[in-house]
């Protein structure tokens, strides 16, 4: 059970050495039980006052001795290697298989299990072969053996020391039981508290603006509080088991005492005597190991509870990927056709999209906010796959393509940038870690980052900070642009990617993406229409189609959606308060 | 006993457990009476054996009066025991929660570029992973040493009683074990602990990235692989633990042969047939050596993984102090309520480190005006912003409400009376209701209501899954745009008479830029006396502010209404000319 799904985590090699670690502490607690079950002749004898025979003994008792030391030694040492092996593997598999995951998969929930069971977790798993499984398997085979060898003294002391297996198996199998049934919901309440402790401090700007700063949110101190009473369960639930598990064990000891101390008062003869006191010396060592089965059971029950969480992510299904991919395409031209998808099936976002864009031709996309522009850059970048219609780059079907082949066609910038802490040029630098100083200068200079690099007093190695905070909104999305122009993919994908830039800028970006003209496949998302100005073509998005499609003029003098969009932002009436006049609304110059 | 003394001496870590210190001295005496009852049973077996072998009259009631002596001491002892862990349980189960508000409300009170120095990682780590090992310190660890300390010395104690020279030699693996093992703690001193701490937290805060920032990662990571800097973090944990794991492997597989009871039935045995051989103790004196002797070897392993448990709470308890520790932003001196509304900034200073962001910026912000803040990006408005909010002391200068200091002012009225749409949008994973109310908990839903309503997103929300009950981030899912106008209610809701959004409406487009102007101006129709700062970059739409200011690099650069800026011909009309050019002809605004 627990061991096979040990196993399943680990390579096929490690897998193999795990049996042979298995093996080895097999040998090693019979070992260990048959040179301690030694001990009854030899104080048998000592009682007896035959000092030679137990003597005698003694060499078996030596020979015994070193063989566990042996057998101990390999037996320890094959867990900790195997401990590294899953430290070696366990975090990259996992992060492997999760990042080809749908992006629909990153709920809060699936987060919080992901950081848990890559931190502490991993830890915990660990712990099982380097620390937990050689002194299970010795509280179970070494009692064991000493019961089997101490039937060969004497049947009803080994009948009594066997009498209560069945009880200590019923506790264990209870305690199991109930821990398993309080430990998901305390692993649950431990990941969303995880999570709701990472989203208090991200969230400090706001929660202090709105003056929820003293304890943070309610969701935040309700989530505390869970965790707090969900523990207090599992305490509840487990503990009795733990104290009856040692009850129970302490038990035998008493009984097979009780055993032995009416069978000796029965008896007369001195050598039955001797070896029945003798044999006291293993009812010891049967109990004490008994004892601890449940606090290592609950160690383990701990780790499987995190082996089981390992195993729902690994088991997360990625989108389908083909068995043979398509070669990547040589064109680059992006073709939708009867595109439908929704993220929750009564609310369509797309419904029977028909789009083309052109190869090496850029594309202007406008849409109300909400109306799907941004869902068809992430279908473009099959984080969803569509539920109706087909999506085709260069003629080959998305889902047909390698994800990496898909990966490297495109370089796109996301509504919501996101940096990863570290410097500015490792940013950049995410998209083609390989670049030239000539190149990242250059992708600087298209999306006026290098404006920024000269004011930031560490230049190309200022921190951004977590998700970027350090920068201001415009410098973030500087980077971002940049990011994607290096990366060198043919095909640009931008979602309003400078919304948070001033004109200057602006203008001084779409320049250069002007410059790219004719050399990349382009989609720009954008509400600014003015960016829109110079682009091949636009495409009007409403209600989950294409209204509209043509040139900048075309669109004008089509007189539709485009030119109502046009004239909203012309009428309203800007920022004012309602009492005061409105002043004259001249251009300047 | 130093290890214990920890717990009582006044020194860092106790400063924590100080709630807990009342049960936990209880609990930690209770278990040395239990430890000594608990051994009863096993002296019981060496007084049995000498009855049993004597053969004089009434040993049958002898013997069993000692079982039965046994049966009580052992029942009273495990009584006690299961008492002490359920004690330190709860007690920890109530300092954890304890610890962990603490820690919310120390943080919250920490200066804002706290948070953005330091990773949500680090807040994870230290409110879940450290407070974790707290547990493990006072529910386990403190009984867990007193426990095997006193086994231990009553055990000595009895044998030395029993013979001196025999329980001499049975010392002798405690002290190969104690030479052995110090090599094992010397490397978990507080340096490495703290090493260890750090770099799991490194791993925690790279999750947190990966997670997040997921679509850039499946964007820009290298092909098939896991983002990059959790690679290098887990490759980094991995170096770090093998290095340090890796030569501790073999001091612990021989310290713990050394204690092994195989080990210690060999030398006892060995010794007390040589012994009684020589005449120097009779044969039941062996007895005890072999029963008791060897169950020191459970006591001596949990003393020493107790002492790792130790260090390990050690370093968290440092980690935990030192957040503890963290300087508070100063509370408000006073508890004043301005009368007054103007909000004036004198002469306001501010940097970030070393670097200068603002500059001596003097403003004045007037009821019943608007002002719009335009510039570069990077010129510090949204940091202006910030510390109109009070969420950041400007480094020079002030900035008053009404005639007094922000800092005067009573922090619950100030939230009243600000209104804040962060340029970040930041919606919590609570109901869609709860985020709007997020300033005013007690808000009715027709207010709530009325603030989306105007902020044009309530037609939104109804069609979500469960309309305002949905959970943003579970069954709520929002566009860039939809998010915005969500925190633009937020904001609303507060109802307040001053607002201040920064690039409020970047992610508008023109049609909801159009009705969200409308939305503000329907809203504070009522009451005229309103003050809002708008900081935008869309030109277009702050014609009508009455004071425009521009911001370059720090400093104001130009002030005045629109007509004046223009014909100013400065900062402002080249502004405007970008616009232009970007937009490439004179359309009609
Ligand atoms: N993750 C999500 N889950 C559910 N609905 C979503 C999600 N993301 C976006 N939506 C919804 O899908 C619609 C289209 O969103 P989007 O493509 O982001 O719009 P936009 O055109 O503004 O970029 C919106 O109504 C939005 O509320
Ligand atoms: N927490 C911070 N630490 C250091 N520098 C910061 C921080 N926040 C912003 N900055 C820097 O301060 C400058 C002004 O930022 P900001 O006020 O956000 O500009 P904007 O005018 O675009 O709103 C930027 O150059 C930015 O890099
Ligand atoms: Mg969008
Ligand atoms: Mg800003």
């Amino acid at each position: 059970m627990i061991l096979s799904r040990l196993s399943r985590l680990l390579s096929a090699n490690d897998g193999a050495r795990l049996t042979g670690y298995v093996r080895w502490s097999l040998a090693y607690c019979i070992a260990q039980g048959v040179t301690l079950a030694l001990a009854a002749p030899i104080v048998g004898a000592l009682l007896e006052g035959e000092t030679a025979r137990a003597a005698a003994w003694l060499v078996p008792l030596l020979i015994g001795t070193t063989v566990t030391w042996q057998l101990q030694y390999t037996s320890v040492r094959g867990g900790f290697e195997i401990a590294l092996a899953l430290l070696d593997t366990l975090r990259h598999r996992i992060g492997e298989h999760v990042v080809a995951l749908p992006l629909g998969w990153f709920t809060p929930a699936n987060v919080g299990r992901l950081s848990v069971t890559l931190g502490q977790g991993v830890m915990d798993i660990l712990g099982l072969p380097a620390h937990q499984l050689t002194p299970l398997m010795r509280a179970v085979v070494t009692p064991a053996v000493l019961i089997v060898t101490l039937a060969l003294y004497d049947g009803h002391m080994a009948l009594a020391a066997a009498i209560v297996t069945p009880a200590l198996a019923a506790t264990y199998w209870w305690a199991g039981r109930l821990g398993r049934s309080v430990d998901s919901s305390a692993h649950a309440a431990t990941a969303e508290a995880g999570e709701r402790m990472v989203e208090f401090a991200q969230s400090q700007l706001i929660l202090r603006a709105f003056g929820c700063g003293d304890h943070g949110h309610a969701a935040f101190d309700r989530a505390l509080v869970t965790q707090n009473r969900a523990k207090r369960r599992q305490l509840w639930v487990v503990l009795p088991p733990l104290l009856a598990n040692s009850w129970v064990a302490q038990l035998s000891f008493l009984s097979l005492m009780a055993c032995a101390t009416a069978l000796a008062l029965e008896d007369s003869e001195p050598h039955r005597i001797a070896m029945l006191v003798a044999m006291l010396v293993l009812v010891n060592r049967i109990v004490e190991p008994l004892t601890e089965v449940a606090i290592y059971s609950a160690g383990i029950r701990m780790a499987s509870a995190h082996i089981d969480a390992v195993e729902t992510i690994l088991a997360a299904r990625a989108l389908p990927v083909p068995t043979v991919p398509a070669p990547p395409p040589t064109r680059c031209d992006i073709a939708f056709h009867k595109v439908s998808f929704a993220y929750s099936p009564d609310l369509p976002v797309l419904d029977g999209l028909d789009l083309t864009l052109p190869a090496c031709t850029t594309t202007g996309l406008v849409g109300a906010s909400g109306a799907g522009k941004s869902t068809i850059l992430r279908l473009i970048a099959r984080f969803w796959d569509p539920d109706e219609g087909s999506i085709q780059i260069g003629g080959v079907e998305l889902h047909r393509l390698d994800r990496a082949d898909l990966m490297s066609l495109i370089a796109p910038v996301f509504q919501e940038t996101y940096l990863f802490s570290g410097t500015l040029r490792d940013n950049v630098l995410l998209g083609r870690p390989d670049a030239s100083e000539a190149e990242l200068r250059e992708a600087a200079g298209l999306s006026r980052l290098d404006d920024v690099v000269v004011r930031l007093p560490a230049g190309w190695d200022s921190p951004v900070g977590e998700g970027g905070t350090l920068l201001s909104g415009g410098e973030r999305q500087r980077v971002a642009v940049a990011r994607a122009l290096l990366k060198g993919a043919p095909i640009l994908l931008f979602d309003e990617a400078t919304g948070a830039l001033d004109p200057e800028s602006q203008a001084a970006v779409a320049d250069g993406l002007r410059r790219l003209h004719g050399r990349a496949t382009m989609l720009v998302i954008s509400h600014q229409l003015e960016t829109l100005s110079h682009v091949d073509r636009i495409a009007v998005l409403d209600r989950g189609r294409v209204v509209e499609e043509g040139t900048h003029d075309e669109l004008v003098a089509l007189g539709g959606r485009y030119v109502e969009f046009r004239n909203a932002r012309a009428a309203a009436e800007g920022w004012s308060l309602p009492t005061r006049r409105e002043p004259a609304r001249n251009r300047p110059g | 006993m130093s290890l214990l003394a920890d717990a009582f001496r006044p020194s860092r870590g106790s400063s924590l457990l100080r709630p807990v210190r009342a049960p936990l001295c209880l609990a930690i005496l209770v278990q040395v009476l239990s430890s000594a009852l608990i051994l009863s049973p096993l002296v019981g077996v060496t007084e049995l054996a000498r009855t049993l072998l004597a053969d004089e009259a009434g040993r049958s009631r002898h013997a069993w009066s000692i079982v039965a002596w046994s049966v009580g001491g052992l029942a009273a002892g495990l009584a006690l025991r299961g008492l002490v862990q359920l004690t330190t349980h709860l007690a920890d189960n109530a300092l954890s929660l304890h610890l962990r508000r603490r820690l919310a409300e120390r943080l919250s009170r920490a200066p804002i570029g706290w948070f953005t120095a330091n990773s949500s990682g680090r807040v994870r780590q230290a409110m879940q992973d450290d407070v974790a090992a707290i547990h493990h310190l006072v529910a386990h660890s403190y009984v867990d040493l007193t426990d095997a300390m006193a086994t231990t010395s009553f055990v000595y104690a009895y044998l030395a009683w029993v013979d001196w020279r025999m329980a001499l030699v049975a010392l002798v693996p405690v002290l190969v074990f104690a030479v052995l093992y110090a090599r094992v703690m010397a490397a978990c001193g507080e340096e490495q602990m703290a090493r260890y701490g750090r770099e799991l937290e490194r791993v925690s805060h790279a999750v947190v990235e990966f997670a997040q920032g997921i679509p850039v990662v499946k964007s820009y990571g290298r092909q098939g692989e896991a983002h990059a800097a959790y690679r290098r973090a887990v490759d980094d944990f991995r170096s770090f633990f093998r290095a340090w794991a890796r030569p501790l492997i073999e001091p612990e597989t021989l310290a713990s042969i050394a204690i092994a009871p195989v080990t210690l039935l060999l030398l006892v045995l060995g010794c007390g047939v040589a012994l009684t051989g020589l005449g120097w103790v009779e044969p039941w004196q062996v007895l005890p050596f072999a029963v008791i002797g060897l169950g020191i070897s459970v006591p001596i392993v949990t003393l020493s993984s107790g002492a790792q448990a130790l260090q390990t709470a050690r370093a968290a308890a440092a980690r935990l102090d030192a957040l503890l520790a963290l300087p508070v932003q100063p509370a408000p001196a006073g508890r004043q309520r301005p009368a007054g509304r103007e909000l004036v900034l004198e002469h306001v200073c501010f940097s970030f480190g070393e670097r200068e962001i603002l500059k001596d910026v003097s403003l004045r912000l007037s009821p019943g005006t608007v002002t719009a803040l335009v510039g570069p990006s990077g010129s510090g408005k949204s940091t202006l912003a910030k510390l109109l909010l009070g969420l950041d002391r400007p480094s020079g200068g002030r900035i008053t409400l009404g005639g007094v200091d922000l800092q005067d002012i009573e922090t619950d009225y100030f939230h009243g009376q600000i209104g804040f749409v962060p340029q970040e949008v930041r919606l919590l994973r609570t109901s869609i209701r709860d985020n709007i109310a997020l300033g005013r908990p007690d808000a009715s839903d027709a207010e709530v209501e009325a603030a989306a309503v105007a902020a044009d997103i309530h037609r939104r929300i109804l069609k979500l899954p469960r309309g305002y009950q949905s959970v943003y981030g579970e069954d709520a899912g929002l566009s860039g745009g939809e998010a915005q106008r969500l925190s633009i209610a937020r904001a609303l809701l507060l109802d307040p008479p001053i607002l201040v959004l920064d690039e409020a409406t970047a992610q508008a487009d023109a049609e909801a830029e159009a009705a969200i102007q409308d939305g503000v101006r329907a809203l504070i129709a009522d009451s005229p006396h309103r003050t809002v700062l708008i900081i935008t970059h869309r030109l277009g739409a702050i014609k009508g502010a009455d004071t425009i200011v521009v911001l370059a690099d720090g400093a104001i650069v130009e002030a005045g209404a629109h007509e004046a800026l223009t014909r100013r011909d400065g900062a402002y009309a080249r502004m405007w000319r970008a616009l232009d050019t970007s937009t490439g002809s004179t359309a009609a605004a």
